[in-house]
């Protein structure tokens, strides 16, 4: 019976379309709470080796949350664009509460599946994720923001040039590079 | 450590390098980095990382799965440069098995086309390999049935290793393509029975495949229709081979195979194969498109170990290993479109027998072809009696039901949806007893539910099943039909039973209503409660589910007095004690704030609201969901009617909330903190307000960092009280560093960065710094132009301010200039601006001297329609600058 937050979401997506971009602040918070309950209701007591369909959640998010009539792919990629965010926030309080109490030792499984290509990540770390793609933050914004929005909401090339304002052959360079740093990182 | 500066060089050279081939990098860097050897090995790593295949596990699996999302990667010279076969072009790697390595390759003669090259691995070329690469080659061959890869060709790699060429197949394996798609039970058998198809053919041309598992049968779309191919006959072998021809065990002593799908006599060694093997991979298969596991986990048992765990531990039922998978069945259950009880009851019964069956651990016990298997499948999916179980009447019946199940409207069962109304309740007859009552009147109570549940279900199997017998009517039976049989032969029968025609009725009431049939509902639910309440009384529990049950159903009719008139009565006679109210009055309660919601009577739905929360406050605590949920309902419902004042207190309540559960630091708290901070600035208290801004601001600088977009939009609102206070230079300092901030991390030319600028633009206006004001209005509307067109209504916006300033500038002509177009456009689109438009044209006329122009403007302005506030603004402007025109 909870009223969802669906119109509201629509119209600062709408005003976040119409280049109101302050607007997209507003999202965080709500995004987040919902993921935050999608989430929950998957790991929810789940043993350590249990999978987290991240992308999958976001996009159950963005169908559970905007009303779909009105909004064009920039609303949803906007969306996604903020669900990246608050997902990645998501895991890693997840894998920092799992730590915290020594059960989980900081590993969840996690599935970064999109479309067609779903590939377990087997035992992977996502704190150690989340600290390299911090340190590549601090090298290099664009690219750490790349990967944030691929990995975390599995947005299109396009989708990501559409709202980092940049064309979609910059995000491919970007995303090469950046995919070959973090395998470096991650492999050292 | 690298610096961002040497991160950003290395990034370059190394993209560059990708561009280039691999014989010409080593050069390009020399080159490029000359002495700078820290430099160069950065990039010489990220040139390895870009597609290296070796390297630790998780960095191929990152890798992997990061290939998959880079569209049209192309392939690195690595790989491409891997293997040479004359007349191909090699692409990359499709996939590694035991000897071959299949390459996507391209064909260019006789015909071009794109085809998969499986080529002998290096070091496999003993003569037992070669022998069984050949036979999958023939195998193949032989094959006339499109469920197979065709061979194309055949041959030698440039380093002599055999290879052959195949048609390409770009499929997904089968149960990643039924995850992926979602694709439900049905669907899942319909293809299953392809399969076996395929396995039947194989059969018959002599050929056992023995290594038959989902990675192994690929679905490809021909003509928009799934279609399995079974791969890999690496392994495969012919039937009649002497039983002596070699085990499955490679030299090394491994198993050839994959233990989970491998029948018992094949992991016992593989000297006494035959056809049946396969089906019992099938199976194997079959269990885990219904269960998304296989039979035995995951096995940690080595090979030889693994017949013997095959024969201990029977593999439980499909069905009852879903429901041992507890939460992890809810993703298995989803990926098939449906949720993990009715899953259980879809492959309950038939299905566990079919798969049971064709993974006896004793082949003579199991199917004896893939036909027989593919039959009782499909009869399954005919909703008849599969041969895998002995027929029993209730079976037959059961399978007569989902016949039946077709024409349904809503994907209930009339078994479930009826025989799970029974139950509900009798459960619910008991709870309504009072409590404390004597243990014989207890016993006697129960008896008599006991009997009131055996009358609902004679009832609901003799009549109501009766009506749907075998021949009663034709196959397009629907639960519409059943039910309207079933509430025909209610009437009259329960003379002396009120409670189980009462449970009877609210049951077909509730059936229908879930149908959405809300006219044959009425009779029913309304006659539940009214027997409900004769015998029971008001205030049982029964009694009061019915009259929740007659509410939604007189909401869901939009007679919303008649629901509410039901609701409050309920909520009236709410009990007392504390824990003790049966669910449905707080449900009642929110519900009829939801009802009073649609009829826009704020005050009532506030009120019901508070008396929700209070009520969840108590019973489940403040922090419980159902609290947080009926909590976020009423800010909704407030802000909605801009209800400033009481959304204080409840922001403030929320906000403690969420410091005393989630901290103050989590981005929901910073967020309800700036939100209040905002409502004590539409409220006007601008003390407060800014004490709030400055709070949050110090926390989010703290956890989002100072330039973070977040930050700096909340750094926006602050902005709104000092303009309030008329603190200009405060605003303007602010407003600079908000601009420099997004320029940062967005761009200069980034919409959020250009209307970041056109507020700081508006600041320096106030501040009468007019230069500064028109620099920073042109920069806008050139961006803006550029960002959105010309005409765009945020490029008119930032226009007219420029036209503004310069007319305050005394440049007349520059800024009448600037407004002109506007205006004609305005005039020809009928937009609602134009008379913003005018009054700046007038305003642009007047002070340059030609008030009898300006006149004439401001008078077009004021014979605009006034339909919006908007437009009704402009009118008052327009009427305020005629006023102040000289005479």
């Amino acid at each position: 019976m909870s009223t969802t937050p669906s119109a509201q979401i629509t119209l600062v997506l709408e005003r976040v379309a119409c280049g109101e971009g302050a607007a997209a602040a507003e999202l965080l918070p709500l995004v987040y709470e919902e993921l935050r309950r999608l989430a929950q209701g998957q790991l929810r007591g789940q043993s350590p080796g249990h999978t987290l369909q991240a992308t999958a959640l976001v996009h159950e998010a963005y169908l559970k949350m905007v009303a779909h009539t009105e909004s064009g792919w920039q609303s949803r990629a906007h969306f996604l664009a903020v669900a990246a965010t608050a997902m990645r926030q998501i895991l890693m309080n997840h894998a920092r509460d799992k730590r915290a109490d020594k059960r989980g030792g900081g590993r969840v499984r996690v599935t970064l599946a999109e479309g067609q290509a779903a590939h377990d990540i087997p035992d992977f770390d996502p704190l150690e994720l989340d600290d390299v793609l911090t340190r590549l933050a601090g090298l290099d914004r664009v690219q750490s923001r790349v990967v944030e929005l691929r990995f975390f909401s599995g947005m299109s090339v396009e989708e990501i040039a559409h709202v980092m304002d940049v064309s979609p052959a910059t995000v491919k360079r970007e995303w090469r590079a950046a995919r070959a740093w973090l395998n470096a990182e991650l492999n050292r | 450590m690298m610096t961002p500066a040497q991160h950003q060089r290395a990034k370059d050279l190394f993209l560059h390098a990708c561009d280039l081939p691999m014989e010409q990098r080593s050069a390009y860097l020399e080159t490029a980095c000359g002495s700078d050897v820290p430099l160069r090995d950065a990039v010489e790593r990220l040139l390895r990382c870009d597609s290296d295949p070796g390297g630790l596990e998780r960095g191929i699996a990152l890798r992997s799965y990061m290939e998959g999302l880079l569209d049209g990667a192309a392939p690195s010279q690595h790989e491409r440069g891997a293997e040479r076969v004359a007349g191909y072009r090699i692409l990359d790697v499709l996939g590694e098995g035991g000897f071959g390595t299949v390459y996507r390759a391209e064909q260019s003669a006789p015909v071009q086309r794109t085809v998969a090259l499986k080529v002998l691995k290096p070091g496999m070329d003993s003569r037992q390999i070669i022998s069984r690469f050949e036979a999958e080659r023939q195998a193949l061959a032989v094959m006339d049935h499109p469920g197979f890869a065709r061979v194309f060709d055949a041959g030698q790699t440039e380093a002599g290793r055999p290879y052959f060429a195949m048609e390409l197949v770009p499929g997904t394996s089968i149960t990643t393509y039924c995850d992926e798609r979602r694709l439900d039970t049905r669907a899942r058998l319909a293809l299953f029975v392809q399969v076996c198809g395929i396995v039947q053919h194989a059969h018959q041309k002599g050929l056992i495949h023995r290594d038959i598992k989902p990675s192994n049968v690929l679905v490809v779309r021909v003509e928009d229709r799934a279609t399995p191919k079974l791969i890999d006959f690496g392994i495969a072998r012919a039937i009649d081979a002497g039983a002596a021809r070699g085990t499955l065990l490679t030299e090394a002593g491994q198993l050839i195979g994959t233990p989970e799908y491998m029948s018992p006599e094949q992991a016992d060694g593989g000297h006494d194969i035959d056809t049946r093997s396969d089906i019992y991979s099938l199976g194997v298969l079959l269990y885990e498109l219904l269960t998304g596991t296989t039979p035995l986990d995951r096995p940690r048992a080595p090979a030889h170990e693994w017949r013997r765990l095959i024969l201990e531990q029977p593999p439980p039922a499909p069905s009852t290993r879903l429901r041992a998978l507890g939460k992890r069945g809810f993703d298995i259950a989803r990926s098939r479109a449906t949720e993990a009880p009715s899953l259980i009851r879809q492959v309950r019964g038939d299905l566990d027998w079919i798969a049971l069956r064709a993974i006896e651990p004793d082949r003579e016990r199991r199917y004896e072809s893939a036909a027989a298997l593919a039959l009782d499948v499909q009869r399954f999916l005919r909703h008849e009696p599969v041969l895998a179980r002995p027929p029993t009447v209730g079976y037959r019946f059961s399978r007569f039901a989902r016949r039946h199940r077709a024409g349904l409207a809503a994907g209930v069962t009339i078994l479930t949806l009826l025989v799970g109304g029974t139950i509900g309740t009798s459960a619910g007859w008991i709870r309504a007893m009072q409590s404390g009552a004597a243990e014989t009147r207890q016993r006697e109570r129960a008896e008599a539910e006991a009997a009131t549940a055996r009358a609902i279900a004679a009832f609901l199997n003799d009549d109501l099943l009766a009506a749907v017998a075998p021949g009663a009517r034709g196959r397009d039976v629907t639960v519409r039909h059943v039910l309207d049989e079933a509430a025909a032969r209610i009437e009259s029968r329960f003379a002396d039973q009120p409670l189980v025609e009462a449970g009877v009725r609210f049951t077909i009431g509730n059936s229908y209503l879930s149908l959405g049939e809300f006219g044959p509902a009425e009779p029913h639910t309304q006659r539940a409660f009214e027997l409900r309440r004769a015998v029971l009384g008001a205030d049982a529990r029964d009694t009061r589910e019915a009259q929740l049950a007659l509410a939604r159903l007189r909401s869901e009719q939009g007679r919303l007095d008649d629901a509410e008139q039901l609701l409050s009565n309920l909520i009236e006679r709410r009990p007392i004690a504390a824990g003790s109210g049966p669910p449905g009055a707080d449900a009642a309660l929110h519900f009829l704030a939801t009802n009073y919601q649609r009829q826009g009577r704020v005050d009532e739905a506030v009120q019901a609201l508070r008396e929700v929360i209070a009520e969840h406050s108590r019973v489940d605590g403040p922090d419980h969901e159902r609290t947080l949920t009926a909590r976020s309902n009423l800010v909704s419902v407030l802000q909605g009617a801009d209800r400033h004042e009481e959304l204080r207190p409840e922001l403030i309540a929320t906000l403690e909330l969420q410091v005393r559960t989630i901290g103050a630091e989590h981005p929901n708290t910073l967020f309800t903190q700036s939100k209040l901070a905002l409502l004590h600035y539409q409220l006007q208290q601008y003390g407060e307000s800014e004490a709030a801004f400055d709070d949050v601001l110090e926390k989010m600088r703290r956890v989002y960092g100072p330039e973070h977009p977040y930050t700096l939009y909340v750094m926006g609102d602050l902005c709104l009280v000092y303009r309030a206070t008329n603190r200009l230079d405060a605003a303007a300092t602010a407003r600079e560093d908000i601009l420099a901030g997004l320029t940062k991390s967005n761009g200069a030319t980034h919409p959020e960065t250009l209307l970041a600028h056109q507020h700081l633009a508006d600041v320096y206006y106030a501040q009468e710094r007019l230069a500064e004001a028109e620099a920073a209005y042109r920069a806008v509307l050139a961006g803006n132009q550029a960002a959105f067109g010309e005409t765009h209504e945020y490029a008119f916006a930032s226009q007219l301010r420029l036209a503004r300033t310069l007319t305050r500038m005394q440049r007349f002509e520059e800024a009448q200039a600037l407004i002109l177009p506007m205006v004609e456009s305005a005039r020809r689109t009928r937009e609602e601006r134009l008379g913003e438009y005018l009054v700046a044209y007038a305003a642009a006329l007047s002070t340059g001297g030609d008030a009898p122009r300006a006149r004439e403007i401001l008078n077009e302005a004021v014979e605009l329609p006034a339909a919006t506030p908007r437009a009704r603004r402009y009118q008052t402007d327009a009427r305020a600058a005629l006023a102040a025109l000289p005479e």
